[in-house]
């Protein structure tokens, strides 16, 4: 496709600039009967904004119940004109929020909200993952026993660990829609084996043993770091909850 | 500081894991089509999907919920209709069933089934 000659791209550029800041217009929009019409641009952009901030809205209703739906609405749209979508994919929009909302005065002594965002991310995030099916536990088990501290596992593309220092697992639960139970747990494991997200509490030492195998580290080398961990436990969480999809070892040399 | 594991132990631990984790929580729901209420059909959440909440027709045939496993064929609906797996109309080379469509919904894929009576 040819570039637009310099003129429309400068055009072009102008409307997209307006369109995110309403201190600026666009010269040369004309109605049907070639009257100026800067009230229709600014219904349109009032419109894109709205629509992007209540994006957000669904992607992170959690947030939304702690922050109010006001202060909500507000960091929204202050996100929206700083960071608009990159992608046509909707379901994609919002992947910075969370260190957004972290940045601001406001939230400074709630550290956890950020947190519940990130969270609330991730499990959209797990929602629109590839399928793929999950590690059977007795596929583990037939490994030959001298080969398995070479076992290294491919996480399931939905799975993720998320460290949560600062609450937001309990503070997510509890604006959950429905409320769950709240954990004290600082880490929660985010899958999704079937078409279901599942998070599940994660210790500090469960988290430290399962953040080298799912990032594919061999199991002998996770085990021997795990000081704190029990291994058995975690290692049945993370297969019953689907984390893995995959299991490979080096045949001893 | 590490903790250095003997094979014998390491092996133990895993069989141990295993064992614990043998009822995988997949497959403990599956897509059952034709038994959702009108606008009540599940969907992948979030926003710019589209899909939840937008079947117009009660048991609408080529809407699915999901149901735990192993109920979708059984449940009871009016008219003597019956819902139908995902796994099932794959089996049989369909992407839905062909009943309680809205009007104008083409009707390729979808499984022929009788005419509900009511």
């Amino acid at each position: 496709m040819a570039e637009p000659p310099p003129r429309r791209a400068e055009a072009q550029a102008a409307f997209a600039a307006a369109l995110l800041d309403r201190s600026q217009r666009v010269a040369g929009l004309v109605d049907g009967h070639g009257r100026a019409a800067p009230e229709r641009f600014m219904v349109w952009r009032n419109t894109m904004r709205a629509s992007l901030a209540d994006a957000l809205g669904a992607a992170f209703p959690a947030t939304r119940r702690l922050m109010g739906d006001d202060y909500f609405r507000a960091a929204a749209l202050h996100y929206v004109e700083r960071e608009p979508p990159r992608s046509p994919l909707l379901m994609t929009y919002g992947g910075n929020f969370a260190d957004a909302i972290a940045r601001l005065p406001g939230l400074a002594p709630y550290p956890f909200v950020p947190e519940v965002a990130r969270l609330e991310f991730c499990r959209l995030t797990a929602y629109h993952a590839a399928d793929a099916a999950p590690l059977r536990p007795e596929d583990l088990a037939a490994l030959a026993a001298d080969a398995l501290p070479t076992a290294r596992f491919d996480a399931h593309p939905a799975a993720a660990l998320l460290p949560l220092p600062a609450g937001g697992l309990a503070a997510w639960q509890k604006n959950a829609d429905p409320p769950a139970d709240p954990s004290p747990e600082p880490a929660a494991l985010v899958t999704r084996p079937d078409l279901d997200v599942r998070v599940t509490p994660l210790s500090a030492a469960a988290a430290d043993f399962a953040a080298p195998l799912l990032a594919g580290r061999p199991l002998g080398e996770s085990a021997a770091l795990a000081e704190n961990a029990d291994i058995v436990e975690v290692l049945s969480v993370l297969l019953r909850e689907g984390a893995f999809c995959r299991v490979s070892v080096t045949s001893p040399t | 500081m590490t903790k250095p594991w003997t094979l014998t132990a390491l092996a133990g631990a895993v069989a141990a894991a295993a064992a614990m984790a043998t009822s995988p929580v997949e497959a403990a729901n599956e897509k059952c089509f034709g038994v959702s209420l009108a606008g009540d059909n599940d969907c992948a959440a979030g926003p710019g999907t589209t899909c939840a909440g937008t079947s117009t027709v009660d048991y609408q045939g080529n809407a699915w919920s999901l149901v735990p496993e192993g109920t979708c064929a059984t449940t009871e609906l009016p008219g003597g209709r019956h819902g139908a797996t995902e796994a099932n109309l794959k089996a049989e080379g369909f992407t839905g069933l062909d009943r309680d469509l809205p009007a104008g919904t083409a009707t390729t894929g979808l499984k022929p089934v009788p005419e509900p009576s009511a």
